[in-house]
């Protein structure tokens, strides 16, 4: 019998940036125009087969982080693996996402993390400039180019942090 | 202001005199007013005042005809003007616009919190098996509400999960749930938990260990006993018992304790969480209602009425609001109160309907809702009521039925049951009829308390007889008949004047088991007192008087303290009697002392000791002395004895007196002579036992009174015809010694003497 891990995986960036998007995309396979803002959290599960390791992922969809609705540090304690979302189309995102980073790690340490670059299918509305890029690359990032709306590499993105849980 | 300007020529030519008269005299009194116009161009206070006059219609025009220009032109130093007041005094803006947010800020609180309750309720509530399934369903048919047919269907309170949740992480540990279906969504149901929690901590900015611990969801209660590492979550529909959250905590315990290193170590292997299952599972407690009392169904929908309520942390001022209108259902429940219209004037709330004289006061639902009278303004019209409640209330106030007597209504039909008496039921017949709501009685559950039987068992059941006393009712008087103790008959005396419907009471037929009489009677039958003892009975003490055998006494003794209701037993006036052995007894003890020789019989008769036979006189000097020691003999009787020793006497005298005559020089005796010896030998022979017992013999000594050779000899032959004489009269030879002798010193010839060895 394989082994079973339950891990507490926390989505975190600015408002709107298409977290919840991504997890419905992720754990549901659909996906909608309609924008309702997440208020608190909102919580799913997903489980991937890694090798000989079930991982059963507790999606913690939080609320975006706005200045003045910050993102509580009650949510972070106890997480296992977190997703940075960054919206392409809205460079100032890549901040909070810095900030949510930093938070995080002073909350749960050194754990696993991916960044996913959101919203790639708007490509006349990209604003992240190459040099963006690269800064997120040298900070040791791993970054994917995302879509919620078309499915890019979402899958991927998620899979790849199970990998991280897991090994 | 150019414009102004523009007039300024004017001035130049003031100087001329001649043309200001000119002026005055065309035109008046314009020159003054030109001179205040110029005044008001120059002044700028006038001017001032001047716009301001004008300014809101200004406002007004422009924004008529250049709608959002003016608005355009003033954000900027409107937004600087702000910002500088924000930056100067924050408190001053804060206060201003506290009005604004903090309902908004209450709002936002509130909707998060519901949107969160919501996703979680929906978890919660998807996750019911086959059974919920089937209740859904009946739910949807019935048109009625999930909650209500749940509870209709079941139960008091049912633990429904149970969720051991890892603290930290909100990660799902172990689940329990009543029915064994794992609920599927059991670990969302997990995060979703925790991470209300921390919404809640987060927004109230309580400390860590500050925790919800019941939430409130549609129909169900969510309880959460957190522990330092683990929290474990109970759903429970129903109302739970005041103890549960205690029963959860001593789980709580015995799982931190026992799973120390696990919960420390946990990394998502949920696996070792297994072993504590049992441990939950002893939470899954449930009790079934008492066939769905539609009240605690009615407590139940209230409570859920509003959707969502949680408990211990709702904003004030949403609470507030949310406060009157919970009022205003609680006072719509109430039976006999009709809410019509409620609002809020001035921060005091106006109500005003219709309330039925019987109602319950508002003011009870206010005290209970926490409202003061001055809080809430109330208008009541009074009406007549058609619910069953104030119905039933209408009824008891007209026929003031008795504590016992209860009132109730199957549809109009007013129900009676529990106990009252003929008469009252009488005219609540008559009455009945006639009042607003109710068409028609029924009395079949109803015990009339003046039958004899209802009397009867009333009055078992009051005065608790014991199974020695037999109750009967005579018309409206109990009789008591049988036995009891005194206590009983006091208490039941006492007891029976309090049975309402019985008038008198009579226990003369109850014997009173503590009663001196009898107990004294009860003594005679079990003591059986011989005629010699008398026996008294004083207070329960058992006295007793007389003569009686020790036997009898000891006897008594003990068995006068079984005897039920006798506290002590005085035996000291007793004296003790020794009984009269019997004769057997009495002759046995008479062998055993006086060791009667040979030839003496004892006998007894009538505890007389007869003594006959022969005996040594010292035998019988002793025997007399025996004799009266022995106890119970009343006399001893010595007559039939004959006393060896005078009787040897005799004998000896009688053989000493005998005179026999011989022919001289013969041996042959004289005629007439051997008569004496035949009368001898009679004698001797009669006397053979004493003769025997003496060990006596007869020395026959005979003479001659001759001097010759022969005279020995003839002696002898003498004595020895004597002898064969009384030999052959049957004396034994063996009695006999025979001497001859030459010389006598007497007259006859033949001495006869009787010698024997002195007795023992
Ligand atoms: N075209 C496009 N639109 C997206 C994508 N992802 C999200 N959106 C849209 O972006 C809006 C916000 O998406 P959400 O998923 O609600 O964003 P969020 O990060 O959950 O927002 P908050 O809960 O308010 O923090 C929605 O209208 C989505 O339809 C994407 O990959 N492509
Ligand atoms: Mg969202």
């Amino acid at each position: 019998m394989s082994q079973v891990l339950q891990k507490k995986v926390c989505l975190l960036g600015a408002f709107a940036v298409g977290k919840t998007s991504l997890v419905s995309r992720f754990v549901k396979g659909i996906f909608s125009e309609k924008y309702l803002s997440t208020m608190g959290v909102k919580i799913d599960r997903k489980n991937l087969q890694i090798g000989d390791v079930t991982i059963n992922m507790m999606l913690w969809d939080i609320h975006g982080e706005e200045s003045n609705k910050k993102v509580p540090a009650a949510y972070m304690r106890g997480t296992a693996a977190y997703l940075l979302v960054v919206d392409g189309t809205r460079a100032s995102t890549i901040a909070a996402a810095r900030e949510l980073h930093e938070r995080m790690r002073a909350e749960a340490g050194d754990i696993p993390f991916v960044v996913l670059l959101n919203k790639s299918d708007l490509q006349d509305e990209w604003q992240l400039s190459d040099g963006n890029m690269a800064a997120m690359q040298a900070e040791g990032w791993e970054c994917f180019l995302t879509s919620a709306c078309s499915g890019l590499n979402v899958d991927l993105a998620f899979t790849r942090l199970a990998e991280k849980l897991a090994s | 202001m150019k414009e102004t300007e523009d007039i300024e020529p004017n001035r130049d030519d003031s100087k001329d005199s001649d043309l200001k008269r000119l002026k005055a005299l065309l035109l008046g009194d314009e020159s003054e007013q030109l001179a205040e116009i110029q005044e008001h161009l120059h002044n700028p206070e006038l001017q001032a005042a001047d716009v301001g006059r004008v300014l809101h219609r200004a406002v007004t025009i422009n924004q008529e005809h250049a709608p959002d220009a003016l608005r355009d032109v003033l954000t900027p130093t409107v937004e600087s003007a702000l910002y500088k007041s924000v930056r100067n005094s924050p408190d001053r803006l804060g206060e201003a616009l506290f009005p604004v947010m903090a309902p908004a800020i209450r709002k936002s609180i509130v909707s998060i919190m519901s949107s969160m309750v919501q996703s979680l309720n929906q978890m919660l509530e998807h996750s019911f098996t086959l059974k919920g399934l089937k209740w859904r369903l009946e739910a949807l048919q019935s048109g009625r509400s999930f909650a209500e047919i749940v509870m209709l269907h079941t139960l008091a309170y049912r633990v429904e999960q149970l969720f051991l949740i890892h603290k930290e992480s909100g990660l799902l540990l172990q689940h329990v749930s009543f029915d064994e279906a794992a609920n599927k969504d059991a670990d969302l149901v997990s995060s979703m938990l925790t991470a209300i929690q921390d919404f809640v901590r987060d927004s109230f900015q309580v400390g860590e260990n500050d925790a919800i611990d019941k939430l409130r969801i549609g129909s169900m209660e969510v309880f959460i006993e957190a522990g330092s590492k683990a929290v474990i979550a109970a759903v429970v529909r129903g109302n739970a018992p005041a103890d549960f959250p205690d029963t959860l905590q001593q789980s709580s315990e015995a799982i931190h304790k026992r799973m120390a290193d696990k919960l420390d170590a946990f990394d998502g292997d949920t696996a070792p969480f297994n072993a504590i299952r049992p441990e939950l599972e002893k939470c899954l407690l449930s009790k079934s209602a008492s066939s769905g009392s539609p009240s605690n169904l009615k407590a139940v929908l209230a409570l859920s009425a509003a959707a969502i309520i949680l408990i211990g942390w709702f904003s004030w001022g949403a609470y507030q609001s949310h406060r009157q209108s919970l009022l205003v259902e609680a006072l719509d429940a109430v039976p006999g109160i009709t809410v019509i219209r409620s609002s809020d004037r001035n921060g005091a709330l106006q109500i005003s309907g219709m309330r039925d004289p019987l109602a319950d006061t508002p003011q009870s639902v206010l005290r209970e809702y926490q409202f003061s009278d001055d809080d809430v303004q109330m208008q009541w019209s009074p009406y007549q009521s058609l619910e069953p409640l104030l119905i039933i209330r209408r009824a008891r106030a007209l026929l003031a039925p008795a504590d016992q007597t209860e009132l109730a209504l199957d549809g109009s039909e007013l129900v009676i049951s529990g106990v009252a008496t003929q008469v009252w039921l009488e005219r609540a017949k008559q009455l009945a009829p006639a009042m607003a709501g109710i068409t028609g009685l029924r009395s079949d559950q109803l015990i009339l308390t003046d039958s004899p039987d209802y009397l009867l068992q009333l009055a078992r059941k009051q005065l608790a007889p014991p199974a020695t006393v037999q109750l009967s009712i005579r018309g409206h008087s109990l009789l008591a008949k049988g036995s009891a103790h005194h206590k009983w008959i006091l208490t039941a005396t006492a007891g029976a004047r309090k049975i309402p419907g019985i008038s008198a009471y009579d226990d003369s037929g109850v014997i009173d088991l503590d009663s001196d009489s009898y107990l004294l009677s009860e003594a005679r039958k079990i003591l059986l007192p011989p005629s010699t003892v008398r026996l008294k009975v004083e207070q329960a003490h058992l006295f007793a008087s007389g003569r009686a055998t020790s036997e009898w006494i000891a006897n008594a003794r003990q068995q006068a303290h079984e005897i039920n209701g006798i506290k002590r037993f005085d035996a000291s006036k007793l004296t003790t009697i020794i009984t009269s052995p019997s004769d057997r007894q009495l002759l046995a003890e008479a062998k055993r002392r006086l060791a009667p020789p040979e030839g003496v019989t004892l006998s007894v008769e009538q505890r007389i000791l007869s003594v006959s036979g022969i005996a040594p006189s010292a035998w019988a000097k002793k025997a007399i002395e025996q004799a009266k020691s022995i106890k119970g003999l009343k006399g001893y009787d010595q007559q039939a004895l004959v006393i060896a020793e005078s009787a040897l006497k005799a004998l000896k005298k009688r053989l000493n007196g005998l005179q026999l005559k011989f022919r001289a020089g013969s041996s042959q005796l004289e005629s007439d002579e051997e008569q004496k010896i035949s009368q001898l030998a009679l004698t001797l022979n009669k006397q053979a036992s004493l003769i025997q017992m003496a060990q006596a013999h007869i020395d026959i000594t005979g003479y001659s009174g001759l001097l010759t050779n022969r005279a020995h000899a003839l002696a002898l032959s003498r004595a020895k015809h004597v002898t064969t004489l009384l030999t052959t009269q049957g004396v034994p030879s063996a009695w006999i010694r025979t001497h001859g002798q030459k010389e006598r010193s007497s007259d006859w010839a033949v001495d006869l003497d009787l010698k024997w060895k002195p007795l023992p």
